[in-house]
Order: structure tokens, then sequence, then C-alpha cells
């Protein structure tokens, strides 16, 4: 486990020292940027309608019966920028993408195309992790500020369409903007960003470690996703922490 | 650090007391012997005897557990000698990207290292494959390719690095039977297609009951 967490801060280390190397493996983030895009646009968008209606429906009718209808908009909308948005998003590109970047990485560990590359001095650091870690730390937060967007429009829908609730789009984004600062929406991206590191690492290190065919395939992409959840809500819990001062 | 060789010439190699235990069993044991820059040199065995385990040494991709391994008298784990050596290893698999083409494959150490530009990276590829008798397969993927196919691509993506050694893992597995005779004589041509007279050659082999 210890040696784990050192191996992985030493190729987030390593990834660190090749950033100056982007521009050269530019094409391979912009494919890397385009897969997460193409592959998990839909589902957030789903996802974040729905997640937003959700809110607005358990909210909202306890919030009228108690006089305080009006703030409906600021409780969503407060909600979703600041933990469930950052926090979903990362979830759903963990198993999404991060399990591809185990898979993808790990046969070709088992496979023995990395002995390959380091053959011809190819540093899979900055052949495989560099342009992968670049392109999930620019699209998750992406993803995220879509998603916020996408998540308030739900709970507004849904504060609309529904009869307890009973609240003119209007009233919904006077509520949002009078609770919700930029501040917070820029917290909930940091924590993005934040979340897509570790997405990253723990993927492409669980894919470099891989031994021992499909089944060890199989077995990094399981470990791939439960730590990156893992370490996302203890994250959480900690960048909320220290956001809040 | 550069990806060219500032040494032209082949390189010798010099095994010390070589040690390698994987679960407590031992693969190499106290292994020894000298090979001269130029010489083709081959290791027969039966399978599992550790020649695959040998030749990852040789090439750095694995750490002995104790001995030494030294490339023109440099030890083949100090960090530079990649750079300062061009090697190359032809695995028993091929060990091709399989997300890229025949062509990318070929290309990846010059296209990686930013050597050539495009036009002459793509001359340079269409000339080994054609060494290799795979001409024009160069828009192909390796899914497409036989077993024997992936074999003379990885010994292409070999040559194209100009190397001072290679390492030629079982060269004649998955190999058709009248590939297989003929391979020596055909693995002596590539040799001759490089542009020195003094690379080190090594082969394994099973043995014929391996």
């Amino acid at each position: 486990m210890f040696q784990n967490v050192g191996e992985m801060v030493l190729l987030f280390w390593q990834t660190l020292v090749a950033l100056p190397l982007t521009w050269r493996q530019r094409q391979k983030v912009f494919d890397q940027f385009f897969e997460i895009g193409n592959a998990s646009l839909l589902m957030v968008c789903i996802l974040s309608f729905f997640i937003g209606g959700v809110i607005a429906l358990q909210t909202g009718p306890l919030l009228v019966e108690r006089g305080i209808g009006s703030y409906v908009g600021g409780v969503v909308g407060y909600s979703i920028c600041k933990e469930l948005a950052p926090v979903m998003m990362a979830i759903l590109i963990a198993g999404r993408i991060g399990s591809a970047m185990a898979a993808e990485i790990g046969s070709m560990r088992v496979y023995q195309e990395i002995d390959a590359l380091r053959t011809m001095n190819i540093s899979p650091v900055h052949y495989l992790v560099l342009p992968r870690t670049v392109a999930i730390a620019v699209a998750l937060p992406l993803l995220v500020t879509f998603s916020i967007l996408v998540g308030w429009l739900g709970g507004a829908v849904v504060c609309v369409a529904n009869d307890r609730i009973a609240l003119s789009f209007a009233a919904f984004f006077s509520s949002l903007r009078n609770v919700v600062e930029v501040k917070d929406v820029a917290n909930g991206v940091f924590k993005s960003f934040i979340f897509a590191l570790v997405i990253a690492v723990v993927s492409c290190h669980q894919g470099l470690i891989t031994a021992g065919g499909p089944r060890g395939i199989g077995r990094s992409v399981t470990k791939a996703v439960v730590n990156s959840i893992v370490l996302i809500v203890i994250l959480d819990y900690l960048l909320t922490r220290v956001l809040l001062k | 650090m550069s990806a060219m060789s500032s040494n032209p010439g082949g390189v010798s190699i010099q095994v010390r007391g070589l040690h390698k235990s994987f679960d407590g069993q031992e693969v190499l044991c106290g292994l020894a012997f000298d090979v001269q820059a130029g010489e083709i040199f081959v290791i027969m065995g039966p399978s599992g005897s550790g020649k695959t385990v040998l030749l990852k040494h040789l090439i750095g991709l694995e750490t002995p557990d104790a001995g030494e391994i030294l490339i023109n008298g440099q030890a083949v784990q100090s960090p530079e000698i990649m750079s300062q050596y061009r090697m190359a290893m032809v695995f028993q698999s091929g060990a091709l990207l399989n997300s890229l083409t025949v062509g990318e494959n070929v290309g990846l150490y010059l296209t990686e290292h930013r050597l050539k530009p495009p036009a002459e990276i793509a001359r340079i590829v269409a000339e080994k494959l054609a060494v290799v008798g795979l001409k024009d397969t160069e828009d192909k993927m390796p899914s497409d390719l036989s077993g024997g196919m992936k074999k003379r691509v990885a010994i292409a993506r070999a040559l194209v690095i100009e190397p001072q050694l290679i390492l030629y893992d079982e060269p004649t597995s998955e190999l058709d039977p009248l590939s297989a005779v003929s391979s020596p004589r055909k693995l002596s041509i590539c040799k001759s297609a490089l542009p020195s007279p003094r690379w080190s050659f090594r082969m394994t082999a099973t043995s014929p009951l391996g």
C-alpha cells in the first residue's frame, strides 16, 4: 500500500518534470482530450440534468412548506457547483476514462509494448502518462463547468414543472445569483482539477504495474477505479476543509 | 538527452557472475561470458531456461540480483547508457504497439526523437519494410498481420534504429518452416543492410526439443 503511494508520488513528480514536453506530445494530448469528451459528454449531460432535478425535488417542497421557497435556486446552485458536480463527474470519469487508461496501459505492459518503448529509449512517462494526465486535467474541469450549468438547468426545470415548488425560471436564477458567487464555481472547478490528477496518476500507475496476463489487466482496472474513487472522496473532504477557510 | 549515440561503432558485452531469481526460483546462476563488437552470438537452451530473462538483463529491462553487465565497459543499468549506445531488441511476440499502424510502429523511434522530417521517415520506413519483405504494408494495423509478419515488422523497427547491438529473442518462432530455415541467412542480410560493419548481433533459440 505505502509502496504504491510512494510510486504514485514518484510518477506524479516525473510527469510534472516532463510537462515542458507537452507541446511535443500535443497530438496525443488532443487525441486523449477528444476521447474523454467524446466518451463522457452525453453521460455528463444526462447525469447532471437529473442530479440538479433530484436536488430540486428533494429540497424544494421542504423549503416551500417552511415559507423559504425562494431559496431553492440558491440551495440547488450551491450544492451542485461546490460538491455534486465535481465529485459525481470525477467518479464518472474514473469509471469511464480511468478504467480505459488502466486497461490500455496494462495491456501494453503485459504484451511487452512498454518494454519495446524502453528499448527505443522512449520514456513511458513521456509517451503514455504525460498526454493522458494533461488531457484529463484540462477536460475534467471543463466537463465540471458544463455539468454545473446543466445541473442548474435541470434544477430550474423541475422547480418550474413541479406543482409543489412552482417557481419561475427568473425566480430560480435570481435566488441562485444571490447565493452562488463566482468563487464558489471556481472552488468546484479547482477540486475537479485535483481529482483529475488523482485519476490520471492512479490509473496510469495501475496500468504500469500490471502483471499476469488478462486477469492481471482486469485486476488493475478494478483497482484503478476503486482506488481513484476512495482517494477522490477522501481528498474531497480535505479540500473542502481547506477551501472553507 | 540525445537519442542518437555518440559512439558510432559496435559494442562489446561483458557479463560477470549474473544471478537472477523469481519467487525463490533461480533462473540465472552465476552466468559469465564476453561478446566482442561485430560478433554474432547465439544462445541455445530449452524453454524456460532463462534466455529471455538474460536478454532483458542485457538491454537493461531487468535488474540482476547479483553480478554485472558491462556495455563497452560501462554498467548497463547506468541511466545514460541508452542515450550513449543504440540498442534494439526484437521480442519473441514482436511487441508491436497495437494502436499504431505498421508504418508508425517502424518509424516510432525516429518520430519520437524527432531525428528526421516526416517525409524522410516515410522513406526510411518503406526502405526497411522492403528489406524484411513487407513492401506496402505501412497502413496495415498489427492485428491484420500474421505472427511471422509481426516479427518481420519488429525486425524492421529494430533496423530503423541502426543499432550497435540487436538482440533477437527466438527469431524463428512464429515463422513458417521455410522462413525459419532461411532466417539466419535473412538476418545476415539485415546485418549487411546496416551502415556499419561492426554491429553486435545476439540471438537466442530454443533447442530442437525445446
